[in-house]
């Protein structure tokens, strides 16, 4: 079994982004996450695998804020975010997609990606006394019509979000979260149900992303997506990390075989 | 046509307003007729026991139920959809009950003697209240406010501080309530505390829903219901059974109300693409 | 004393019960909220009234006459506000249900006169001592009604064919449909049926507070409404319950504070629920997921 060896504390270091230790969530009886600790490198990109079930949805919840760990920490960029409400997090610039995709369907696509600038973008009583017309706010709306271009869905700016395809959805979504220009993205299953081209063309806006210093963790199912832009993969069954290592390592270790597969006598 | 009728138009404009600022942001709350009656008990006991002029009194008990509104806001957060409206009728009913006991301001036997609203002050408050919607909407906090409508887990995970906003929209829409109450107050000369019970809160939202909840749905459709019902003579002691009619049959042929969100953008798209520029 | 206290409040709150339950009914089983069942009890009320009185028949002609009523309204209330009315608005049928709250209400306010209407002194039919206690019989006979109402209520929504058929369409509307449930059948006759209900609750409270008026649905209405919230939502034993909890607490309140208060003592009680016990006194409560 190659890889870090799993329950060993691990080193602080200043290039890790994220770092969670001992995460655990329990859910009335059912224990959804079983001590985890993970590293994450700054300005890589790191997957999280493991069958349905496995808690790694329930990971990125605690990491984005959705709800706090019932048990360890959470530390993005050396500062504790454990308990932290989710928008004060994402305003540190954590930001991310959803398994099930989440828009502002009635709302156009150009305003779903304008309403994801939250860094330094006033959207309380101080919004008032700004104008949606003013030097400012064209340039923010310019930065957003080149995410749009970023994720090709320039043309369709003025469409609302809950017409748009599928495929679009997801890509919409993407640039949402990448307008925060967040220092750590969390994509979940973004390719979930898209044909090859299209994930292949999300692999591609993520190594620009990476290339640009943003930190991006992946939950997937898809080895190819994996394969093709991961520094890193971590392994989840049933609520603790099993393994982790290179995507290489990971795929070939026996545990995650059967963890994925089912023990062969069975 | 009277100027009561106009009046009247007037100030369900405001009220429907104070509604339709909560339901922007995805807060179903009906407490409009709670605010409304604090509103214009406040002004009513500042300019007759007290001799304030009108529009300071107006201010001051807006600013006063503001407070109040924003107060009730943080356990009003917590619930959502039907549980909200339910809590908020059940404040309405509260509400009603206080004023009955508070012998200075009259209790069951009501409250009188106020005056000073005319046509153009009531109009003046209406058009700064119209002001002040149209640059919610035209602003981040509006979008804001649509966002946490639509789906406001995601707003909360995109950065937006979604009890803040939550708290922000009760408070303006109850400061905007208590104005339509004050001048409501002073232009009926006589408030008891029945006037601000359940009912209210749902014709209020009748006038909403039938407008489409949408700003031009709200100008379009209170002066329409305001009106109707007194052009019609025989209609008069039929208003009620004319609003319960309306709701119906809304309800059954055009649910999403006279001009719906979708209405409005067509709309706008249409136009702004005659004048050659790209719609926001 | 207190006896007679508790005593009273039982009997006020197996109004409160009465009409909640109807709520329960229709919302458990539906998923709907029909908010013009207090108008549909005042109906029923009046009804029995004009039989009673009018046309000089005995009681329980007249409870019969106030639940076919009532039932009648049920389904005038069934074509307006739920038939054609399209599913992609779920808030649409609810408001419908208050338009014709409204009319009806109005509608009897124009008719009778906005006035309660008397029943005259003829229905007595005497008390009952039990020791330091007096109940009238007629508070008697309405309590056990209401008990045997909610024990039969119970007891077809739990075991018979009926019943199953109602609990799987509110388990699942669609598949219910694949099974060949259809739901448009289930959800006339739940509304018919708990409107009849509704009707004779509303001709007994009628005759034991003397009157019947045109506005007592709203203000009834409300309020039963609040007590199913209380009681938990979908569970008509907490209909039940809590409506006589809420009886119980009002009578002692204005025994023992003061009368002025009492309206506003289910919305406070609501209002702590919906705080500290969202899912009600008798529910159960359920977890968010994203």
């Amino acid at each position: 079994m190659g890889g870090i060896p799993i329950c060993a504390e691990p080193a602080r270091s200043e290039n890790d982004m994220l770092i969670a230790e001992g995460v655990s969530k329990n859910f009335g009886g059912i224990k959804a996450l079983n001590g985890v600790w993970l590293r994450v490198l700054r300005g890589s990109v790191t997957g999280v695998i493991g069958p349905n079930g496995a808690g790694k949805t329930t990971f990125f919840n605690i990491v984005s804020g959705f709800y706090a760990p019932s048990e360890g920490r959470v530390l993005l960029d050396g500062r504790d975010i454990t308990g932290l409400r989710a928008h004060q997090i994402a305003r540190m610039g954590v930001s991310r997609t959803f398994q099930v995709i989440r828009l502002f369907p009635f709302m156009t696509v150009l305003e779903n990606v304008l309403v994801g600038q939250n860094r330094n973008v006033p959207h309380g009583l101080a919004s008032l006394f700004h104008s949606l017309g003013s030097g400012k706010e064209a340039k923010r709306k310019d930065s957003a019509m080149e995410l749009l271009d970023f994720v090709g869905l320039a043309d369709h700016c003025d469409a609302l979000a809950g017409e748009l395809s599928y495929g679009s959805q997801r890509r919409l979504e993407l640039a949402r979260a990448v307008a925060a220009d967040p220092a750590l993205l969390l994509l979940d299953e973004v390719t979930s149900g898209m044909t090859y081209q299209e994930s292949m063309d999300i692999v591609e806006r993520v190594r620009i992303l990476r290339n640009k210093g943003c930190t991006v963790l992946v939950i997937e199912h898809d080895m190819n997506f994996i394969r093709k832009i991961c520094d890193h993969v971590a392994v989840l069954n049933f609520g603790c990390k099993i393994m982790e290592g290179t995507p290489l390592q990971v795929q070939r270790d026996p545990e995650v075989v059967e963890a994925y597969l089912g023990k062969d006598d069975q | 046509m009277s100027p009561v009728i106009w009046a009247y138009v007037g100030i369900n404009l405001i009220l429907t307003l104070s509604l339709y600022l909560n339901f922007y942001c995805g807060q179903f709350s009906l407490g409009v007729a709670a605010f409304m009656g604090l509103g214009a008990y406040l002004s009513s006991v500042l300019t007759v026991t007290y001799g304030l002029n009108l529009n300071l009194a107006l201010l001051i008990s807006s600013a006063v139920t503001c407070v109040v509104g924003v107060l009730l806001a943080f356990p009003a957060l917590r619930l959502k959809g039907f549980y909200l409206a339910i809590a908020t009728i059940g404040l309405v009913e509260i509400f009603r009950v206080m004023f009955k006991n508070i012998p200075f301001i009259g209790g069951t036997a009501g409250f009188s003697g106020m005056v000073g609203t005319s046509l153009p002050l009531i109009y003046a408050w209406v058009i700064l209240t119209l002001a002040l919607v149209w640059k919610i909407e035209h602003s981040r906090l509006g979008w804001a406010m649509r966002a946490i409508h639509q789906d406001e887990t995601v707003a909360e995970m995109t950065g937006l501080n979604t009890t803040y906003l939550k708290v922000v929209s009760f408070g303006i829409g109850a400061a905007v309530a208590a104005i339509g109450g004050g001048l409501y107050a002073h232009y009926m000369f006589y408030i008891d505390p029945d006037a601000f019970g359940f009912h209210r809160s749902l014709i209020i939202l009748l006038f909403l829903v039938f407008g489409g909840q949408t700003m031009w749905g709200i100008l379009v459709g209170v002066p329409i219901l305001t009106i109707l019902p007194e052009c019609v003579p025989q209609l008069g002691g039929m208003r009620m059974v004319f609003y319960g009619a309306i709701l119906v049959l809304i309800m059954n042929l055009r649910p999403q109300g006279m001009v719906p969100e979708d209405l409005v953008r067509r709309v706008h798209g249409r136009y702004s693409h005659m004048r050659g520029t790209r719609s926001q | 004393m207190f006896l007679q206290q508790l005593l009273n409040g039982l009997l006020l709150g197996s109004m409160y019960s009465l009409v909640a339950i109807g709520y329960s009914l229709i919302f458990g089983i539906l998923n709907l909220l029909n908010l013009a069942h207090g108008e549909v009890f005042m109906i029923g009320g009046f009804v029995g009234l004009y039989v009673a009185v009018s046309l000089h028949q005995p009681i329980l002609v007249s409870v019969m006459a106030a639940a076919a009523g009532a039932g009648l309204c049920g389904l005038l209330l069934e074509i307006t506000c739920f038939r054609y009315i399209k599913k992609e608005y779920p808030m649409a049928p609810l408001l419908a249900t208050v338009g014709f709250a409204l009319i009806l209400s109005n509608l009897a306010s124009l008719v009778s006169g906005a006035e309660p209407r008397m029943f005259p002194m003829e229905i007595d039919l005497g008390y009952l001592q039990i020791g330091d206690l007096y109940i009238s019989n007629l508070q008697l006979s309405m309590f056990v009604f209401a008990v045997l109402l909610m024990v039969a209520i119970d007891l077809i929504v739990k075991k018979t064919e009926i019943g199953r058929f109602m609990r799987a369409a509110a388990e699942n509307v669609n598949l219910s449909r694949l099974v060949g449930i259809d739901i448009r059948q289930v959800t006339r006759i739940i509304l018919i049926l708990s409107s009849a209900l509704g009707g004779a609750a509303g001709i007994l409270v009628g005759m034991r507070m003397g009157k019947v008026s045109p506005f007592i649905g709203s203000t009834i209405g409300m309020k039963a409404l609040a007590v199913m919230v209380i009681g938990g939502l979908t569970e008509v034993r907490g209909s039940m319950f809590t409506g006589l909890i809420i009886g119980v607490i009002e009578v002692l309140v204005v025994a023992y504070l003061s009368s002025a208060y009492v309206d506003g003592v289910v919305w406070v009680l609501l209002i702590m629920i919906l705080l500290f016990r969202p899912s009600g006194l008798f529910g159960s409560t359920q977890v968010d997921k994203l």
